[in-house]
């Protein structure tokens, strides 16, 4: 049973098309090219899906990194 | 920890397209969320569809709404269709100007399939948000204007294209103003249902052009699961995620019924799918199929798997089973609504299943890709997927109170027309894939067989096990030997004299553990020799050669007890007859007769070793009460 930071790395790098492994707490729509609004914002429902909750509001303006995305997520599984 | 795409990019590097596209097909089937469809659609990408035996289809999306995000939930479900599908999402809103313009990006991808959804808010704003400033001859306009408008494009799209049209119908509304006085003429669900009668009326005169039933859509989903206001505002984005598949889902429905690719042939199981039970072990009187619950839910499955018959799909049967029991029971038993004239073909043997799902395609002449398989077993459906993985295989488990809905919700059998001819047989086809696949099966069965990890633990019989070898030797009757019934108390019995031995065989694999699966017995026979008495084996285990680890762990046995020679019985019934040849196939010769057929063999040599069966000796000692 994969861990919850595994399954969203998981997801987000099929979303942005990159490898698993070139992702970290850093990485933002600045370092990867992929990741336009666009992508955020199916990134973000891809999320939800697999975690099966709901993103508060202003979410989609306030993760801009990978690390943000994970903080939020643990945050919303509590 | 080995990532799925690993696996797909290593396939391809070795040019194994096929497999790799059977790889995404196991991803979509195992968890088709939209993570997985985007990883799917990109890897699909790179697959060499001539060498995968696939097809290409190119799909566009005309639309008013932010489309993008439903391309590659298409290609990851197309992928279980043996479709490549290539999407073109023009910018925002260009739909119409795309369609105009002899240079457009759309004219180039040239489509086979174009989709026309249009959301009533953005087409026409007015009916949706201010119903009531409208008068009666405004809304007339405004629905002629905008069936006016799809019309065009139908028209400008045919001027150049031959492709096939998808109109999305509108959605009608859910919380109208008026409320509960909005009914008939004149009100809004009036208007939005001439308008998609107008819809309809285009699809008629034009031939080519198809209409997406959105209301039964949103009526499956429910409106609060369908429409996603937050999405709507934020991104113009209509639809929720779960909409998005959906809709998905039935744009392919049709799009497999254009392009030939609708599955033709429904491959059933008998045990736990046509009725509750297992034949083999309860006995035709023994079955669950009949008016009160759960075998009332085996009748709702055959109902509706006579309904898909009518509608021209044809029936087919691959069961472990005595061919000649099954066959009369699918005719003899009340309840039974599948009698065995509606099968176009029968392999109800103790072969493999997807060896006989390769001789079924052969048989009827339908490709492998035009084949659902339907089975209670995990480890049947994995070996099939694994096998043939153009094959789609449902794995109906559970509930039965489930299993009509499901068959009913596969959606995989849709054609464009229906005929008398459908209601016959439909036509059929055939494929090259098929060849190829006996080839791939017949090598990969032992590559199955080793993959499972079986494990084979053999342990005397003690009292906490006597239970269950009795229940055992009551309930087997295709692998027995001898067909010695046996109850607790007479195993412990027979177990208590250094004459005889009795040992039971569980068996552990990559499934689980399958618990005790087989039963025998060594007794001391005259002059050096010991003699199998009771020799059964589970029908859930056949077929991995189970009985030959047995049989060399008593040989083993034998030798340890400094006897020469091994004899054993075969009493023939009803139901044992299929494995009559067991013995001699086992390297024992035929000793005479006595009262039924007695085999020999020479401890001497060592038993055949089984090369993907561990055998495993537990001292009782040690067995858990």
């Amino acid at each position: 049973m994969r861990s919850p930071r595994e399954r969203a790395l998981s997801v987000i790098a099929a979303i942005l098309k990159v490898p698993v492994s070139s992702l970290d707490e850093s990485s933002s729509p600045d370092s990867i090219d992929t990741w336009d609004s666009l992508q955020h914002l199916q990134m973000l429902l891809a999320l939800e899906e697999e975690f099966n909750l709901q993103f508060p509001a202003d979410a989609t303006e306030r993760l801009q990194t990978v690390g943000a995305i994970l903080a939020t997520l643990e945050e919303c599984q509590q | 920890m080995v990532q799925p795409i690993d696996v797909v990019l290593d396939l391809l590097a070795r040019h194994e397209h096929r497999l790799a596209w059977g790889e995404l097909s196991r991803l979509m089937m195992e968890s088709p969320t939209t993570a997985t469809c985007h990883l799917v659609a990109d890897l699909a990408h790179r697959v060499d569809v001539a060498a995968a035996g696939v097809a290409t289809t190119r799909l566009a999306i005309l639309s008013n709404y932010t489309a993008q995000p439903l391309a590659p939930l298409l290609q990851g479900h197309a992928v279980l269709s043996g479709l490549q599908l290539q999407v073109h999402v023009p910018a925002f809103d260009t739909w119409m100007q795309e369609l105009l313009d002899p240079e457009s990006e759309l004219r180039r991808f040239d489509p086979h399939v174009v989709v026309i959804d249009l959301v009533a808010d953005a087409v026409c704003p007015a009916l949706a948000r201010e119903f009531l400033r409208l008068s009666l001859d405004d809304v007339d306009a405004i629905v002629r204007q905008t069936s006016d408008l799809v019309e065009t494009a139908v028209q400008s799209l045919s001027a150049w294209s031959r492709a096939r049209v998808l109109v999305h119908l509108f959605e009608q509304p859910v919380a109208p103003t008026l409320g509960i006085l909005d009914a008939g003429a004149g009100s809004h669900s009036h208007a939005i249902s001439t308008l998609n009668l107008r819809l309809r009326a285009i699809a008629t005169r034009s031939g080519n052009v198809s209409c997406v039933d959105t209301d039964r859509l949103v009526a499956e989903l429910g409106y609060a699961r369908w429409r996603d206001q937050r999405l709507w505002l934020m991104a113009r984005i209509p639809y929720t995620t779960a909409a998005m598949h959906r809709i998905a889902a039935e744009q392919l429905r049709f799009i497999r019924a254009l392009t030939g690719r609708a599955r033709k042939l429904l491959v059933l199981d008998l045990d736990d799918i046509l009725w509750g039970g297992v034949l083999g072990e309860v006995g035709p009187d023994g079955i669950l199929l009949g008016p009160s619950y759960p075998g009332n839910a085996f009748v709702e499955l055959q109902a509706a798997i006579l309904e898909l018959h009518r509608r021209g799909v044809v029936l087919a049967l691959n069961s472990s089973n005595d061919a000649d029991e099954a066959l009369r029971l699918l005719d003899a038993h009340p309840s039974m609504l599948l009698r065995s004239e509606a099968f176009a073909a029968v392999r109800i043997n103790w072969q493999d299943k997807a060896q006989n799902l390769v001789e079924l395609s052969e048989e009827l002449g339908l490709g492998l890709d035009a084949c659902v398989f339907v089975d209670n077993s995990p480890s049947e459906c994995a070996r099939v997927r694994q096998a043939l993985p153009e094959v789609l295989t449902l794995q109906l488990d559970g509930d039965p109170a489930g299993f009509a809905m499901r068959i009913r919700q596969l959606g995989v059998f849709d054609s464009l027309s229906y005929t008398a001819e459908d209601q016959r047989r439909g036509s059929f086809y055939r494929s090259e894939a098929q060849r190829g696949a006996l080839r791939k099966t017949v090598a990969s069965t032992d590559e199955y067989l080793a993959s499972l990890g079986t494990e084979l633990t053999v342990e005397a019989v003690g009292p906490p096990t006597a239970a269950r070898a009795a229940d055992l030797t009551q309930r087997t009757n295709q692998f027995n030997m001898t067909t010695r019934r046996r109850t607790r108390d007479e195993i412990l019995t027979y177990i208590d004299s250094s004459q005889r031995e009795a040992y039971v065989f569980s068996l552990n694999d990559r499934f689980g553990e399958q618990g005790v699966i087989g039963f025998a017995t060594l007794e001391a026979g005259g002059d050096s020799e010991l003699r199998i008495a009771d020799f059964l084996v589970s029908c859930r285990v056949l077929k991995r050669r189970v009985e030959t680890a047995m049989l060399t762990f008593l040989l083993e046995r034998s030798r340890e007890r400094g006897a020469t020679h091994l004899v054993a019985e075969f009493r023939p019934t009803k139901r044992n007859a299929p494995f009559a040849g067991f013995y001699t196939s086992e390297g024992f010769a035929p000793r005479g007769e006595a009262e039924h057929p007695q085999f020999v063999r020479s401890t001497a040599d060592a038993g055949a070793v089984v090369t993907h069966v561990r055998l495993v000796r537990r001292p009782t000692e040690s067995t858990p009460a």
